[in-house]
């Protein structure tokens, strides 16, 4: 599975990287937990809603071009084969 | 006066020389607000829907909004409205930086050109002091050039907006320029200014705005600001990142067109050509218009190589029009082309577009390597840069280019082939991947645009409800109220991009005690929807085309990405469309419609 960082998640701060290829996980709660272990817990609260229970309201975040809100939220499975793209909220035109 | 408006309208004739003062219409101002909304009712009025677009009777009118110039938010912006010669439709650019406040402050909400000169003339205001001066000088000159010399002539503290060569030349879309670097940028308005002969105006001001009730007035105006340095986008992103953040995600989406649009929509190094690769090798510093805390405004610069330059931006919109759009993904060359279009005063989208649309032609074996001169090919980016100059100085096959696609295409036996709508080009976004906004595109009153009902906001970035791309349903009611508002907006002055942040409530407020009024947020969106059908009705005086798509959008389905075998459904939100604005089936405003909003007596 590949996980993409845009903007400001790149920095040092946040995942300090554009891209990282790794195992699939349960879903995109169990990637966002692994993911704040290993960045912190800036990360974690950039993912997370306060009660760890949804996305924070920052994030957008697609798994293979389609937001998950479309998908099941949260509790979207994730496979081997899946692009994770993770986005602050940006806006432009 | 102290209702936001100054009062005050310069009719400037520019083949008798005649320069008049007159007062401003109060109706008029009520029910249109300004700039866009009222340039467009004075247009209206005053001129034949018919009318060639490049003659004399075409007229150019410049205006502010009551909001222009004041203390309210990113309140730097002016529209200037014509017959657009690309479209044929109503023609209305909105530009910020400072000029617009300028004028305000010399002691007029807007200037009214009417005729053409004989010789190139540019308007000197200096206050009251308002003269027409010889520009033969200029002639000729680019952007930069013009700018620098009139600020040696009059000094360095007046305002110029200009036109360049490019629109001398009848480059069908050149914008004006003002302060440099900020664009009146679509549907060939600065055609028009050089078809009269008109190649500056030189403005500074001394006075001020004063508004019908301060207090209120600074109360709204504050939390407004309060609220969009809160918002992450309007407070933080925009000012880092410019607006070509937007690349990755709108790739992410599988929605950002890709060798005009026949590679599908996904742009395998859509990366290289980022907000992110921007910031982090080429951004110099950012750059804010007046009274703006956004600050969107990219200054960047290509220190070496073959496109070694500097200048202002790119937007995403030409990061995609340079970029992907010609399957090239070298940042240094998308900004190289980005540059020279500010510098000659040409519109980015149509031209990059064009050049796209010119690429699809030549590997097909419809544009013969004869008339072009060199190979053009997707990807080769030196060539695409080339083509842009050419343009930009109206020499050799630039002179084609100039037409714009749909005239350039429809030469060479393939208007299909042009991504426009009314022969204007769509912007970066594919209306196949993202369904709302190819119903804008579809539906705007100046032809394929992205700026008069922004869909992406709540179809891609979730701002500020969230909607599926994929999907038709909610989409037309939904692009009505943007619509709407979005003209609301433009009108009162400030710019749209603080709509990330605020919305109604913010706009209505700041107008309402601004120009003194006590009309619910309602009625004040009503004034939106008011200027929309004006236009609307414009456009069908004017005999321009019906509401459609590029066949491209329509039948070819998507090879790839999320929305894989996706065409736009247009068919199944026209209708809806129509009835959500109380049109009849052909997209003709109904009479109840026109009594509904005050508009059954106009002229139009």
């Amino acid at each position: 599975m590949k996980v993409k960082f845009f903007a400001y998640v790149r920095d040092k701060e946040y995942a300090g990287c554009r891209e990282i290829s790794r195992p699939a996980c349960e879903d995109l709660k169990t990637l966002g937990e692994e993911l704040s272990e290993a960045y912190g817990e800036r990360f974690r609260h950039f993912y997370f809603s306060p009660d760890g229970e949804n996305f924070g309201k920052e994030l957008i975040i697609l798994v293979n071009g389609r937001r998950a809100e479309f998908l099941d939220g949260i509790h979207t499975k994730l496979k081997d084969s899946d692009t994770v793209l993770i986005f602050p909220v940006v806006a432009g035109g | 006066m102290k209702n936001g408006y100054i009062g005050k309208i310069l009719r400037v004739d520019l083949k008798t020389g005649s320069i008049k003062t007159e007062p401003l219409n109060q109706k008029s101002a009520s029910d249109y607000v300004g700039a866009r909304g009222l340039g467009t009712k004075y247009f209206c009025d005053e001129c034949d829907p018919k009318v060639d677009p490049l003659s004399p009777e075409n007229k150019l009118i410049i205006m502010t909004g009551p909001l222009t110039g004041t203390a309210a938010t990113s309140s730097g912006r002016y529209n200037a409205v014509a017959k657009s010669p690309l479209t044929g439709t109503i023609g209305a650019a909105n530009s910020g930086g400072h000029f617009g406040p300028e004028l305000k402050y010399a002691g007029y909400d807007g200037i009214i050109f009417e005729n053409a000169s004989e010789k190139p003339v540019y308007l000197y205001i200096n206050d009251s002091q308002v003269e027409l001066r010889d520009a033969s000088h200029l002639w000729g000159k680019d952007v930069y050039e013009t700018t620098d010399l009139l600020n040696e002539e009059c000094g360095e503290t007046f305002r110029i907006a200009c036109v360049s060569a490019a629109a001398e030349e009848g480059n069908l879309f050149a914008g004006i320029m003002n302060d440099k670097h900020r664009a009146a940028g679509r549907g060939g308005i600065g055609t028009v200014m050089g078809s009269k002969k008109l190649k500056a105006i030189a403005v500074k001001g001394t006075g001020s705005v004063e508004v019908a009730r301060p207090q209120p007035f600074f109360h709204e105006c504050i939390s407004a600001r309060e609220k969009l340095a809160a918002h992450p986008v309007t407070g933080a992103g925009l000012s880092a990142y410019g607006t070509m953040i937007l690349v990755n995600i709108v790739n992410g989406v599988g929605g950002l067109p890709v060798n005009n649009g026949s590679a599908g929509s996904l742009f395998d190094t859509a990366d290289s050509i980022s907000g992110e690769e921007l910031a982090a090798k080429h951004l110099l510093k950012n750059k804010g218009c007046f009274g703006c805390s956004i600050g969107c405004g990219r200054v960047a610069e290509i220190k070496e190589g073959a496109f070694k330059s500097r200048g202002e931006g790119p937007e995403y919109e030409a990061g995609w029009s340079f970029g992907a759009d010609c399957g090239i993904d070298d940042l240094g060359a998308v900004c190289n082309a980005n540059f020279l279009c500010n510098q000659y005063g040409i519109d980015p989208i149509t031209m990059g577009a064009t050049i796209a649309c010119a690429m699809e032609l030549y590997e097909k074996g419809y544009l013969p390597e004869e008339d072009i001169g060199f190979p053009l090919r997707f990807g080769d980016a030196a060539a695409m840069v080339k083509a842009c100059e050419l343009t930009c100085k109206m020499e050799g096959f630039g002179k084609i280019l100039g037409l714009g696609s749909y005239r350039m295409a429809e030469k060479y036996g393939h208007p299909e082939l042009s991504m426009s709508v009314k022969k204007q080009e769509m912007p970066a976004y594919d209306g196949r991947a993202i369904q709302g906004i190819g119903l804008e595109y579809a539906t705007s009153n100046r032809g394929g645009c992205h700026v008069r009902g922004y869909m992406i906001s709540p179809e891609v970035l979730g701002i500020p409800m969230q909607m599926d791309p994929l999907v038709t349903k909610d989409k037309p009611a939904t692009l009505k109220l943007f619509q709407d508002l979005t003209a609301l907006c433009d009108a009162t002055g400030i710019c749209l991009f603080t709509t990330f942040g605020i919305g109604l409530p913010e706009i209505a407020g700041m107008y309402r005690e601004a120009v003194g009024s006590d009309e619910s947020d309602a009625e004040i969106l009503l004034k939106g929807e008011r200027i929309w059908n004006l236009e609307k009705r414009f456009n069908i005086a004017a005999g321009v085309e019906k509401d459609t798509l590029p066949p491209r959008l329509l039948r070819e389905k998507l090879p790839n990405g999320p929305a894989e075998g996706q065409v736009n459904e247009l068919h199944t939100m026209l209708a809806e469309y129509y009835a959500a604005r109380g049109w009849d089936a052909e997209g003709v405003p109904t009479e109840a419609k026109m009594q509904e909003l005050g508009m059954a007596s106009d002229r139009l």
